[in-house]
């Protein structure tokens, strides 16, 4: 399915994104993706996974992993302040939370408005995560292919990279 | 040069000098020839040609020419094996080759005609298959083919493993069966052709070799190749099949080598002819005859006191027959009234002795009916007398000879007379005696008959009422058919004659309407209606009779009467049709009284349950328990617990009742009476007792008892073993227990009750008990146990469920490979559950399970390390303590281990596994907990205890539970997330830490 999304130039990518902050960078996440957005809670961590993993929190008795996203991006980690929130994705058939910076809006972008995924080359840009991007009158938006970021296959690929290590 | 080619050179030898002495090296070329077929399986051309060959030596006595064909023939052999050898199949003489390969077997010599044919015919006709079935069929054959997979496997290292033979072979024939439903042909035939190699095998003429495993294996992936490129073909995928051609080319080979040596070990032996005249392995035969064989192979399997199988069995030959009415009436003929007789048999209407010995010899004559006609295009009826006789005892009217010049027309009418008679006489010699006597009716046993008679019939009802608007529909057709036979049979089997008559008679109307003998009117619908009517009533009679206690049948002559005639009337059906109310009136007020109320009632009580996914019931049960932590969050919110406001203080007080009342209705949806286990232990009680010839007595109290559904699925594999081994070793045989002064019946019985949180399952038997000094000795003798060490009984009895301890000094098929009890533990230990034993030797023993009455709450501690909380199962804590720092020494200046009672155990640091920041890190500051898994203990170091709290267990993803120390996480009081340990995981995680210090 994500081969179908990613191949289909971005033609059928218009739509109404959630947009957000990670440090001055701004992306945007697919609203049907979206399942809700809560603030900031405890995170339980759990031993032996990724470190971008931080752990478990309980969603009204459903347990789901939260994953942080500067850390998944190799970005610098920060403190958690009182913009920061955890926003609740269905990624395929997983449940999960992703600690952004800072919730921004939802806006509408039109198809014509979206741009194919540059080619950085070999610099280490991991671009399978990215679905285009977006132009508003204002600012740049990168829309991000969920599906590709948080799939079980990541998790589990990337803990057992670490356990090998 | 290998020992094939020499063999073929001895052979070429003897032929040379065969003209001296015909008599003696036919002798000797025939017995050549048998051992050297064996070796040609790999290449099946020549060992066609050789088996071709045995038959030509066997005739040299008696013609001057087979010897030299015979010489000719074997120097064919010697060309082509060398040729096979080098992977080509070029036969140099091929019509030398055809001529010597018509000798052997026919079937083999048939197909390899069409071999070519077959080989390119790779697109899969799914026209012919029933979708709904094949997806059936594609799970259940899937779990077959795994298991047979496994059996070939085990049998190629330990071919002498006779006990795999069974299963293995049931394994074929089921799958067999279900392709059969499905319509894959090819399925059928592959099946079938593994499945008489295999039966062959079974019966000890033939011993398991390598070769037959390793088509067996081949077998397995051809299934599955098919059955996937059919189900890809299902899907409008065009796909090309596999190659079964020259696998079955193969198997033929097989199995006419088994056939041959089968036939050669019992020459004499007359009893067996059966096996390899009646089912030719390896043949391919026709669909049909597939059909009859299984039916035979049904037939000799059969037990006579289990009633459902044989109501199956003459289900199968009623739809047999409807498969063979078009092209071979007569052979249909004789398979309805087989399966008439079987009826009588369940009806007991008939001498058991007679008819068995008449269905033997029908099986033998359908099938010869069958083939005359495949092979002639006619049917024989080769002895017309067991014809006659098993069309006489089905009732069964033989159009052909009663009525032979009618047209066929009037021929169908006569027969559907004919079947109308039968069915008459039937019940007019049951009316005979008309005493109507009470009957004994098992309650519990109506009850599910009753729930599920109720749900076949309302099936009935609706399948009838749209048979009205499409009366063409053959589907609807047969579901109500089935629904009445299956009541019929259960009804039977119930001793509930008027239910079994009633649906008797109607099942056979609508027989003839499905074989078209009958054509559906608008009268016969209506009398089915009322029919189903008349049954539901007849059911709720007994539901009410059974409360006093004695149920007597209702007479419902009147009502068969009046199908009758409304099935013969098909002109003047308009006055009962018009009518149909007053009779229904008429029977519902025959002599046994009636409240008129109850059938309200009952339908009303039936709409009461609702069936819910457990999925959502989880869910529910989900969300509630984290109402309930929502509801405690608020209750201590300082803002509450201080409040001035009385109100607000009640109106919370009563929310937190509600929410309590709803968690635990919640967890209650999730309980489920143990009953349904128990029956099965039973049964199983019963078939054992029959088994090892013992006399066993069950009984059983406290099965409404709820638990767990999970628990229940769980408990019932340890729960088989030991009830096993109750029967089996706890129970002696009746001239032990008469000579020991004890009753002649055993008793065995469960008891379930709930103890303190914990649901209790008891099992006690009268039988010889375990004797201390066995298992002592036997534990020493395995070096469990030193000679002078003094064990308790408790601690002696625990030593059963060590593994490889066995008492039992015979190995039975039953049980007594030491494999048992310890897998009863750790099963019952997997739920968190404990169990005991208690024996006094020459009284019986009993055996006590304990277990959680939930497996989604877990009794826990709550420990802290750092910022850190961790549960740890209860059942897994040994101590707690602070050690001084006398006790914790170290190994090498590395590994730590903690003196405890002079005992040293490794010590874990918590902290430094999961990477938290502790409070403490010296042990004399912070807790250690002695913690036991698999019976082997290890100390862990914590910071803090907080506490015991019950917590619902979360499961956590796969990919979250990197660490074996994890068992799954909790939701604590606060509404945080709490990980669970897991003992066994820990323990062992000391020990490697441990090994790798060392």
């Amino acid at each position: 399915m994500t081969e179908a999304v990613h191949n289909n130039a971005p033609t059928d990518l218009g739509g109404k994104y959630l947009t957000f902050f990670l440090d001055r960078e701004e992306y945007g996440l697919e609203i049907l993706k979206v399942r809700e957005i809560i603030g900031m809670m405890d995170i339980t961590p759990v031993p032996r996974t990724p470190n971008f993993l931080c752990g478990v929190i309980n969603l009204r008795g459903k347990v789901i992993p939260v994953v942080n996203l500067r850390a998944k991006f190799a970005m610098e980690t920060v403190e958690s302040n009182g913009e920061t929130c955890i926003i609740v994705v269905q990624a395929q058939e997983l449940e999960m939370g992703i600690v952004v910076d800072r919730v921004s809006e939802v806006i509408d972008i039109a198809s014509s408005a979206i741009q194919p995924p540059p080619a950085f080359g070999n610099k280490g840009i991991s671009i399978n995560y990215i679905l285009g991007i977006g132009k508003t009158e204002s600012s740049i938006k990168l829309l991000l292919n969920i599906d590709r970021v948080l799939s079980r296959a990541e998790l589990g690929r990337v803990a057992q990279v670490q356990e090998a290590a | 040069m290998d020992s094939t080619q020499i063999a073929i050179e001895q052979l070429a030898g003897v032929v040379m000098i065969a003209d001296a002495d015909p008599q003696g090296s036919a002798q000797a070329l025939g017995k050549g020839i048998a051992n050297l077929v064996p070796l040609l399986n790999q290449h099946p051309q020549s060992a066609r040609l050789a088996l071709g060959l045995q038959v030509i030596a066997e005739q040299i006595g008696d013609s001057p020419d087979a010897l030299d064909l015979l010489a000719e023939g074997i120097s064919l052999l010697q060309r082509l094996y060398a040729t096979n050898q080098r992977g080509s199949t070029q036969v140099d003489d091929p019509q030398l080759y055809d001529r010597i390969a018509a000798y052997g077997p026919q079937d083999a010599h048939a197909e390899s005609a069409s071999t070519a044919t077959t080989d390119y015919e790779e697109q899969i006709d799914v026209r012919a298959i029933d979708r709904y079935a094949f997806d059936c069929f594609t799970e259940e054959a899937a779990e077959h083919i795994d298991a047979a997979e496994g059996i070939w496997l085990s049998l190629e290292t330990d071919p002498d493993d006779t006990s795999q033979l069974d299963p293995l072979f049931r394994a074929y024939h089921t799958l067999k069966g279900a392709a059969g439903y499905a319509n894959l042909i090819d399925v059928i035939q592959l099946a079938h052709g593994v499945e008489s190699i295999l039966d062959v095998v079974r019966s000890g003429q033939v011993a398991m070799q390598p070769s037959i495993c390793d088509v067996g294996i081949e077998s397995i992936d051809l299934l599955r190749g098919l059955i996937e490129s059919t189900s890809a073909a299902m899907q409008g995928q065009s796909v090309a099949k596999p190659h079964t051609a020259s696998f079955m080319e193969r198997l033929r080979t097989l199995g006419a080598l088994v056939d041959r040596a089968s036939a050669i070990s019992d020459e004499n032996d007359m009893s067996t002819e059966r096996d390899s005249d009646a089912s030719p392995a390896g043949s391919v035969a026709s669909p049909m005859l597939i059909e009859i064989d299984g039916i035979e192979q049904d037939f000799y399997a059969l037990n006579i006191n289990d009633l459902s199988t044989l109501g199956l069995l003459s289900g199968q030959l009623e739809d047999t027959a409807a498969h063979l009415a078009d092209e071979t009436p007569r052979t249909a003929l004789l398979a309805t009234a087989m399966g008439k007789i079987l009826e009588n048999i369940i009806l007991e209407e008939c001498d058991v002795d007679e008819a068995m010995d008449l269905l033997s010899h029908g099986c033998g004559a359908l099938r010869a009916l069958r083939t005359s006609f495949e092979e002639g295009g006619e049917e024989v009826v080769e002895d017309d007398l067991l014809f006659e006789q098993i069309l006489a005892m089905g009732g069964v009217d033989d159009p052909a000879r009663s009525t032979p010049s009618l047209s066929p027309e009037a021929q169908l009418i006569a027969a559907d007379d004919a079947a109308m008679s039968g069915s008459q006489n039937e019940f007019l010699n049951d009316d005979e005696p008309e005493e109507l006597a009470a009957v004994e009716v098992d309650e519990d046993i109506f009850a599910d008959f009753s729930s599920e008679a109720g749900e076949h019939l309302n099936n009935a009802e609706n399948a009838l009422l749209s048979l009205e608007d499409h009366p063409e529909d053959d589907e609807l057709l047969n579901t109500i058919f089935r629904a009445f036979h299956t009541i019929k049979g259960a009804a039977g089997f119930l001793n509930l004659t008027d239910v079994t008559h009633l649906a008797h008679s109607v099942e056979d109307v609508l027989d003839s309407a499905r074989k078209k003998q009958l054509v559906l009117n608008q009268a016969i619908i209506d009398v089915a209606l009322e029919s189903i009517d008349l049954l539901k009533e007849l059911l709720q009679n007994v539901e009410h009779q059974l409360e006093s206690g004695t149920v007597i049948p209702r007479d419902v002559s009147h009502f068969v009467e009046k199908i009758r005639l409304v099935v013969s009337n098909k002109d003047v059906p308009a006055e009962a049709a018009a009518s149909p109310a007053p009779s229904a009136a008429a029977v519902s007020s025959t002599p046994v009284g009636e409240d008129p109320a109850q059938p309200v009632n009952t339908n009303k009580q039936r709409d009461l349950h609702v069936r819910v996914g457990t999925e959502k019931l989880d869910s529910l049960i989900n969300i509630v328990g984290e109402l309930v932590i929502a509801q405690t969050q608020v209750n201590e919110n300082p803002d509450v617990v201080y409040t001035e406001n009385q109100k607000l203080a009640k109106d919370i007080s009563q929310l937190m009742k509600i929410s309590t009342d709803l968690q635990e209705i919640a967890m209650s949806m999730r309980m489920v009476p143990i009953r349904a286990t128990f029956e099965r232990m039973a049964r199983m009680v019963r078939d054992l007792a029959r088994k090892c010839d013992k006399q066993v007595e069950f009984s059983m109290s406290g099965e409404d008892t709820e638990l767990d559904k999970n628990v229940v699925e769980e408990i019932l594999d340890p729960l088989t073993h030991m009830v096993r081994n109750a029967v089996d070793h706890g129970v002696e045989s009746s001239d032990k227990r008469l000579a020991a002064g004890k009753s002649e019946k055993g008793h065995v019985s469960l008891h379930a009750y709930h103890k303190g949180g914990n649901f209790v399952i008891e099992l006690r038997d009268d039988g010889n008990g375990i004797s201390r000094e066995h298992v002592l000795q036997k534990a020493i003798e395995r070096g469990l146990v030193q000679v002078d060490e003094e064990l308790s009984d408790e601690e002696v009895y625990d030593l059963v469920f060590h593994p490889g301890l066995s008492t039992a000094e015979q190995i039975s098929d039953v049980s007594g490979r030491g494999v048992g009890m310890d897998v009863v533990r750790r099963n019952i230990e997997k739920l968190r559950g404990k169990v005991e034993i208690q024996s006094k030797p020459g009284k019986g023993s009993t055996f006590t399970i304990r277990l959680p009455l939930t497996l989604a709450i877990i009794d826990g501690m709550v420990i802290g390390v750092g910022a850190e909380r961790y549960i740890l199962p209860l059942t897994s804590i040994i101590s707690s303590l602070r050690p001084s720092p006398e006790q914790i020494c170290t190994v090498m200046s590395k590994g730590e281990m903690v003196n405890v009672q002079s005992e040293l155990y490794p010590l874990l640091r918590l902290h430094e596994r999961f990477g938290v920041a502790p409070r403490y890190t010296a042990p004399w500051e912070g807790l250690v907990m002695l913690i036991e898994a698999d019976g082997e203990r290890t100390c862990l170091l914590v910071d803090e205890l907080i506490g015991l709290q019950q917590v619902v267990i979360k499961g956590l993803d796969e990919e979250l539970r990197q660490d074996p120390c994890l068992a799954g996480c909790a939701i604590l009081g606060d509404g945080c997330i709490g990980l669970i340990l897991d003992a066994n995981g820990l323990v062992s995680q000391s020990r490697e830490i441990g090994v790798t210090q060392k």
